[in-house]
């Protein structure tokens, strides 16, 4: 178990950093930013980094014309960014994650329901890094894949997307796909995007809320589906990436001002205070932590670009 | 012009004489994205004391350009996808203070009809009314301050289908159900006259003879009156000792869509993301006839806060004179070699930021009579003329050569004129 995570300590009450085991996974948000890939690629939605945090993959799109959704790698230290798959049937893969192995890259893609299906099914896909492949993964009683995240079981997928009645929902997934089980659905989750999931089960999803007022908010939702409002106010990209440090109690948030500046932000879960940790990017979307190392990766969807913080 | 917008011109040093010429359309289909999507268009954007109160600010903006009314059997309405915003600025710095954000929701009685009202509507929870719109209010202070809901479920107006659904001249009163107060802010969303009237045939190389080419079409309004206190800093309406830029009130209207729409093989569509800003409006004309093509879409997407940056220099430096020169031989003043600074002085009167918003001095005392474009805009300002005359400087008044508007306005709420029946058996 990891060092200082986070845990509800009741349904609708602040959450607080709880015991653990020592791991020696660090607490602190990351303090260095470099663009590690830029050109070659357009719009990149969602990036994650290997265990060890020496290659990035990520979701963009090719830049030619016309353009295709795609699978990208890149070294992390920087270099050319590689296609692994471009075209059909990757539509709009808004999230990446990758197994806990780190011998399989999971995409949702929110256009993957466009593709011809039964009724009630819905995709998503699996990419083996050794062997190249793309396979599509069935679901049943969700659409609309927006982001993913790997539970501690290293078996389980979570999922934001929306349930068959159209509500939105946090849902878990087999990695073999079949009927989506809903952790949430419905209020308070309105447009629900990047999720990560802790050591604790504890999904940290960011929504947009567009039937309110003042930008986007994480929730924190408990496995029996309990959700928290942890930080609200955001400006947040689709999708909006977030994770949590390596040792939980830091949650790192793409996010952008007032004024429309990328920013990528820290946000300390039990104080509420936040941190400018980076704004040399334009459109911060998707970003994801390495499993083993302290450095994430994200994608600058307008920027075209590809960072690592660590 | 009204006396207001000659004090203004007056006070930027323009000399006013006399002379012909033409031009624009305040900001329908002003840009090539937005010329694509109707449901987000703003078109015009108003701001005055109220005659009814003068304790309190009236906001006028429309939205979805040039509606003919016998448009069935999907009448004009407002999209459930577009967030229609109402933006403050109250101590002059030209960013968003306060937001009124309108969110609509339609709802279908009877969906085994093709029929909008399937028998004459006598009120808005008639069962004939088959096609119902609601919409919420949000009253928020960006970017995570206080949020409120002003009201919630309220009724729009529904669209004036024709004599037969609104026998013996019924539709002014439904429509008046529409009116909802709440907390002290009066509300009504609903199918209007276009306000606006101008000669449209500017387009043709500016080619107008006082063609009223805006009468008998309609335009989907939202109009709101609030206590000025309520929408000041400090929640106390200014005095004449309060700075200059907190006197100052700006406005100015959005419309944004969410950055994804997922269309499904079922005729189904979501929306995910965030709000994305797709049109805005401040002063008439500025997008239409001062923002060169290039930058069109780009200043529906931007923020006024940003405006000296992203397009000072074509306020500075106007197209507008040397087209009126060259095509009509208005003889329009040069622009001078530091540029218009007249008129970037209007766009920032009492010291505020220079950028596009619709300011209004709210200064206690000021009344109903005080309101007038640039000092906010009333819906009989002919601001074409107006800005015509300001921009091309030749001493002289220029105009479109239509003054008015085909319905009169009203002193009471919501001010702006029935929308024209679709089908007038009657008229």
């Amino acid at each position: 178990m990891r060092a200082h995570h986070i845990c509800p300590i009741a349904a609708g009450v602040l959450l607080v950093a709880c015991g653990g085991d020592d791991d020696g996974l660090t607490t602190s948000p990351p303090e260095e930013v470099e663009m590690v890939a830029s050109g070659g690629f357009d719009s990149p939605l969602d990036a994650v980094a290997s265990l060890d945090g020496e290659t990035f993959y990520f979701t963009a799109f090719t830049d030619g014309d016309p353009a295709q959704a795609a699978l990208f790698s890149v070294p992390a230290a920087g270099g050319e960014a590689a296609v692994l798959h471009a075209g059909f049937p990757l539509e709009d893969p808004t999230g990446l994650v990758l197994s806990c192995d780190g011998g399989t890259l999971y995409v949702a893609d929110i256009g993957a329901r466009a593709t011809e299906l039964e009724d009630g099914q819905s995709l998503v896909y699996a990419w083996d890094i050794d062997g190249g492949a793309l396979s599509a993964i069935t679901l049943t009683g969700m659409s609309e894949a927006a982001s993913l995240a790997l539970g501690p079981d290293c078996e389980t997928l979570y999922a934001t997307g929306y349930a068959d009645d159209g509500a939105a929902g946090l849902f878990r997934i087999g990695l073999g796909g079949g009927a989506a089980d809903p952790v949430l659905t419905g209020e308070p989750l309105q447009s629900p995007s990047g999720v990560f999931v802790d050591a604790d089960q504890v999904a940290w999803v960011m929504d947009h809320l567009p039937r309110r007022g003042n930008g986007g908010v994480l929730w924190a939702i408990t496995p029996a589906g309990e959700a928290s409002e942890v930080v609200s106010g955001l400006g947040l990209s689709e999708p909006a990436g977030v994770s949590l440090v390596a040792g939980g109690g830091t949650a790192v948030i793409a996010n952008h001002t007032l004024d429309g500046a990328g920013q990528l932000l820290a946000v300390h879960i039990e104080s509420g205070d936040r941190t400018e940790i980076a704004s040399s990017m334009i459109e911060p979307a998707g970003l994801r932590t390495a499993r083993e190392a302290g450095v994430f990766a994200i994608a600058d969807s307008e920027g075209d670009a590809i960072y690592r913080a660590r | 012009m009204s006396k207001q917008a000659y004090a203004a011109v007056l006070a930027a040093g323009i000399t006013v004489t006399s002379i012909a010429g033409r031009l624009e359309a305040s900001s329908h289909r002003e840009a090539p994205a937005i010329g694509e999507d109707q449901f987000a268009d703003n078109t015009d954007l108003y701001s005055f004391i109220s005659p009814e109160n003068p304790d309190n600010l009236v906001i006028v903006a429309n939205y979805v350009p040039l509606l003919i009314p016998s448009s069935g059997p999907n009448f004009y309405r407002f999209s459930d996808d577009v967030a229609y915003d109402l933006r403050i600025d109250n101590d002059g710095d030209a960013r968003t203070d306060i937001v009124y954000r309108f969110l609509f929701k339609t709802a279908v009685v009877n969906g085994d009809t093709f029929l909008y009202n399937t028998g004459p509507v006598s009120s808005l929870d008639d069962d004939n009314l088959n096609v119902r719109q609601t919409y919420d209010v949000i009253r928020f202070v960006p970017p995570d301050g206080p949020e409120d809901i002003v009201a919630a479920n309220v009724p729009v107006a529904p669209w004036n289908v024709g004599d037969r659904s609104f026998p013996d001249g019924s539709y002014a009163g439904v429509a008046a159900q529409a009116v909802t107060s709440e907390g002290g802010v009066k509300v009504f969303a609903g199918p209007r006259d276009e306000p606006f009237f101008v000669d449209l045939h500017v387009f043709d190389l500016l080619g107008v003879g006082g063609a009223p080419t805006t009468d008998g079409v309609n335009v989907m309004s939202i109009v709101m009156e609030v206590p000025i206190a309520s929408l000041s800093a400090d929640g106390v309406r200014p005095t004449a000792d309060s700075p200059g830029r907190k006197r100052i009130i700006g406005v100015h209207a959005t419309a944004s869509r969410q950055r994804v729409r997922i269309l499904h093989h079922d005729a189904a569509l979501r929306n995910r993301g965030e709000w994305i800003q797709v049109s805005r409006l401040g002063w008439p004309l500025i997008n239409e006839a001062v923002i060169p093509l290039k930058d069109k879409d780009r200043f529906n997407h931007s923020r006024p806060s940003h405006d000296v940056e992203n397009f000072g220099s074509y306020i500075l430096f106007p197209e507008l004179p040397g087209l009126l020169n060259a095509v009509l031989g208005a003889g329009c003043a040069e622009t001078p070699a530091d540029g218009r600074t007249d008129i970037v002085g209007l766009l920032a009167p009492s010291g505020t930021d220079p950028a596009d918003l619709l300011r209004i001095d709210v200064t206690a005392g000021q009344t109903f009579e005080d309101s007038g474009f640039p000092n906010g805009r009333w819906l009989e300002d002919d601001v074409t003329d107006t800005i015509l005359t300001v921009v091309c400087n030749n001493g002289g008044p220029l105009g479109d050569g239509v003054a008015a508007n085909d319905k009169p306005f009203a002193h009471t709420f919501p001010y702006l004129a029935a929308p024209h029946s679709g089908n007038p058996i009657s008229e």
